[in-house]
C-alpha cells in the first residue's frame, strides 16, 4: 500500500472571480514508503499547491488525499493523524516561522504532539545542529536571521517531528553550497535512518539527480512525466520544452559528445561524468 | 573606472548587544560592472546590500554612493533615484494590489512620463513571462512568479545601478537563464551597473568580477577565474567551484589534466581535446 495516495485532484485559486485558476487539474499519484521523490516543474506549475494538498492544508474541490489507504478528510481525526505524519516545509520560511525564539519555533511541533520535555528538547537540539546551525542560535528571534538561516530554521521545525512523510518546498533555495550539499545528504540519510518517505520540489537539476529515486514533473496544473532520473532526464527536448533543463553537468557530456567523443550513456552527475571518461580514455590508450 | 559606490572602513550591527556583522569593511564598486557577491549563509551578503542604498547606515565608517553620503537622509530620495533594488523575499517588495501597479510603483517615483511608464512596465513584464499575469494580485501568485515580478519592478526603473539579492532563487531554468541573460542586455545596451548577490555558481561565471563575503568581510575579489582558482579555499567558507571546473578537478585526481580551469561546459570541452591531442 502507498504511505500517501493522490486520487484525481482538482483545484482552483479564486473561484467565482475573473482570475479563477485552474490550479490542479486531475492530478492522480502514489508515494511508497520509503522513496525519494523530486518534484518540478515550470514556475506556477502547480507545485506548491499539490504539496499543500498532501497534509489537508488545502482542500481539493474534487478528488482525494488518502494517508497509509485512508481519506484523510474522513473526519476530524483522520486529519490531525495526517497532520503529525506528514511535515510539510514551506517554499518561503517566512511562511512558517512564527515563534519568538528559534528553540520555541522548532519545539512547535513535538510539543503539539504531546511528546515528553525531555524528549522535545532532544529532538530540538538534534535538529536544529543537523540543519548546521551552532547552539547560539536557539535563543535568538527566528526573524532576525539572514535568509539561509530562516531556510534551515524551517526545516529543522519540520525535521523535529520525525514525520513518516517529509516534505519540502524549494529546501535547497537561499543555502550556500556546502549548505546545500549538507541539504541533500540530510535527506538521504534521513531516508536511509528512518526508512521515510521524502518528497522535495527543486528547480536544481543537478541536486535532483544526486539524490531522488524518481522524478516528477508538472507542467500547468498537470503531470507530465514521471519516472526514474534517468528515464526522465533522458528527454532533454521534452524537458526543455517544459521550461526545464538538464543538469549543468549533462549539458557538459552532451557537447562532448557533439564534439565526436564517443562517451556512450548520458550521465547526470559529476561522479557519472568522471566514470565515464575516464573508462572512455582508457579504452582509447588515452590515459 | 568610475567609482559609483565606496564603503570606508564600514561597521555595522543590528542591536548594541550584538557582535557586528560587518568589520571594517572597505569594498568599491564600479560603474558598467556586473559584479556578482558570493558568501556563506550569514556572512553579510543582505546586509551589505542595504547599505549601499541607504535602507540601513553604517555603526561607523560610511558608504558613499553616487558621491552622497548614506548617512545624510535628504541623500535617501537621490540615491534611491541612482540605485533600483530586489530583495531576497518578494513579499517585503509588493506594494501594490495590482500586479502592472506594482511594476509602475518604481517608475512613477521617478516622475516619468505617463506613456514612457506604460512601455517600460509592458517591456520589463514581458522580459520576466508575467505580461499575461499584469491584472492579478502579485499576493495570489506563486513563489517564483512573485519574484519576476519584483525583477521587472527594478528592470522598469533604469535606474543606474541595479542591486539583486538572490533574484533567482525560486525560478526554473529557464526563468534563471532568462534573467540573467536580461540583466546582461542592460549592462551591454543601457550601461547599468549590476550587483548580483547570488548561491549559484553558474551565474558568478558570467560576471566581470566576484567578491567573496566570510563573515562579515571581504576575503576574496577578482575575476571569475580568480576566484575559482582554489577550490578548498572556497569550500572551506561554504562555497564551490562551478560544475565543470569541479569535473576537472576530479579527472585531475585520476591523473587526467585538462587546462585551463574550464568553468563553462564549452570551455571543458576545448580543454578535453586538447588533452587528448596531445595524447593521440
Ligand atoms: N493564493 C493564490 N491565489 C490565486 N492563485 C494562486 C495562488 N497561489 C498560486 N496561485 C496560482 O496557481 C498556480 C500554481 O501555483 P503554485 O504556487 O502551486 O505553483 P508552483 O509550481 O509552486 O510555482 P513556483 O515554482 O513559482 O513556486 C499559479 O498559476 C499561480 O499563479
Ligand atoms: N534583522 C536582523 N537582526 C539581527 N541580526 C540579523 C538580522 N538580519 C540578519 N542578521 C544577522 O546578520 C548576519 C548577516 O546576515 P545577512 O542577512 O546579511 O547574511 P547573508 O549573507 O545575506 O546570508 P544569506 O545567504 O543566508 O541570505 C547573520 O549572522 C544574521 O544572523
Ligand atoms: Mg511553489
Ligand atoms: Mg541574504
Amino acid at each position: 500500500m502507498s504511505v500517501l495516495s493522490v486520487k484525481n485532484l482538482i483545484y482552483g485559486y479564486s473561484k467565482g472571480t475573473p482570475f479563477e485558476k485552474g490550479a490542479l487539474k486531475g492530478v492522480s499519484v502514489d508515494f511508497e514508503k520509503g522513496e525519494i521523490v523530486a518534484l518540478i516543474g515550470h514556475t506556477g506549475s502547480g507545485k506548491s499547491t499539490l504539496l499543500q494538498h498532501l497534509n489537508g492544508l488545502l482542500k481539493p474541490d474534487s478528488g482525494d488525499v488518502l494517508f497509509e489507504g485512508e481519506s484523510i478528510h474522513k473526519s476530524k481525526q483522520t486529519l490531525r493523524n495526517c497532520r503529525f505524519n506528514v511535515g510539510l516545509c514551506f517554499q518561503y520560511p517566512e511562511q512558517q516561522l512564527f515563534d519568538s525564539t528559534v528553540y520555541k519555533d522548532v519545539a512547535f511541533g513535538p510539543a503539539n504532539m504531546g511528546l515528553p520535555a525531555e524528549e522535545i528538547d532532544k529532538r530540538v537540539k538534534d535538529s536544529v545542529a543537523y540543519v548546521g546551525l551552532s547552539e547560539d542560535y536557539l535563543e535568538k528571534s527566528p526573524f532576525d536571521l539572514s535568509g539561509g538561516e530562516k531556510r534551515r530554521v524551517a526545516i529543522a521545525g519540520v525535521l523535529s517531528m520525525e514525520p513518516k512523510v517529509l516534505i519540502l518546498d524549494e529546501p535547497t533555495a537561499g543555502l550556500d553550497p556546502v549548505g546545500k550539499n549538507n541539504l541533500l545528504k540530510l535527506i538521504k540519510d534521513y531516508n536511509n535512518k528512518t526508512g521515510n518517505t521524502v518528497i522535495f520540489v527543486s528547480h536544481n537539476m543537478d541536486d535532483v539527480a544526486l539524490v531522488a529515486d524518481k522524478v516528477i514533473v508538472m507542467n500547468d496544473g498537470e503531470i507530465a512525466m514521471e519516472g526514474t532520473v534517468e528515464e526522465v532526464y533522458s528527454q532533454g527536448e521534452k524537458l526543455a520544452g517544459l521550461g526545464l533543463d538538464v543538469p549543468e553537468i549533462t549539458s557538459v557530456f552532451i557537447e562532448l559528445k557533439n564534439a565526436g567523443f564517443d562517451l556512450g550513456k548520458t550521465e547526470y552527475t559529476v561522479d557519472g561524468a568522471k566514470e565515464s571518461i575516464i573508462k572512455f580514455l582508457s579504452e582509447g590508450g588515452l590515459l | 573606472m568610475n567609482k559609483i559606490i565606496e564603503f570606508k572602513n564600514v561597521s555595522f550591527s543590528y542591536s548594541e548587544e550584538e557582535e557586528a556583522v560587518l568589520q571594517n569593511l572597505d569594498l568599491d564598486f564600479y560603474e558598467g560592472q556586473f559584479t556578482c557577491v558570493l558568501g556563506h549563509n550569514g556572512s553579510g551578503k543582505s546586509t551589505m546590500a542595504k547599505l549601499i542604498n541607504a535602507l540601513y547606515i553604517p555603526t561607523s565608517g560610511t558608504v558613499i554612493s553616487y558621491g552622497l553620503d548614506t548617512a545624510d537622509e535628504k541623500n535617501e530620495i537621490p540615491i534611491r533615484r541612482n540605485i533600483g533594488m530586489v530583495f531576497q523575499n518578494p513579499d517585503n517588495q509588493i506594494v501594490a494590489t495590482i500586479v502592472e501597479d506594482d511594476v509602475a510603483f518604481g517608475p512613477e517615483n521617478l516622475g516619468l512620463p505617463r506613456d514612457e511608464i506604460r512601455k517600460r512596465v509592458d517591456e520589463a513584464l514581458k522580459a520576466v513571462n508575467m505580461y499575461e499575469y499584469r491584472y492579478h494580485e502579485p499576493h495570489r501568485l506563486s513563489g517564483g512568479q512573485k519574484q519576476r515580478i519584483a525583477i521587472a519592478g527594478v528592470i522598469a526603473m533604469k535606474t543606474n545601478c541595479i542591486v539583486l539579492d538572490e533574484p533567482t532563487a525560486m525560478l526554473d531554468p529557464k526563468g534563471r537563464r532568462e534573467v540573467i541573460e536580461t540583466l546582461l542586455k542592460l549592462k551591454n545596451e543601457y550601461g547599468i551597473s549590476v550587483i548580483l548577490v547570488t548561491h549559484f555558481m553558474d551565474e558568478a561565471v558570467k560576471a566581470d568580477r566576484v567578491v567573496v563575503m566570510n563573515d562579515g568581510k571581504v576575503c576574496l575579489d577578482g575575476t571569475p577565474a580568480q576566484v575559482f582558482s582554489n577550490a578548498s579555499h572556497l569550500e572551506s567558507m561554504g562555497l564551490t567551484v562551478p560544475k565543470p571546473l569541479e569535473l576537472a578537478y576530479q579527472l585531475q585526481k585520476n591523473g587526467v589534466r585538462i587546462n585551463g580551469e574550464p568553468l563553462t561546459a564549452a570551455e571543458f570541452v576545448d580543454g578535453f581535446k586538447n588533452y587528448v591531442e596531445n595524447r593521440g
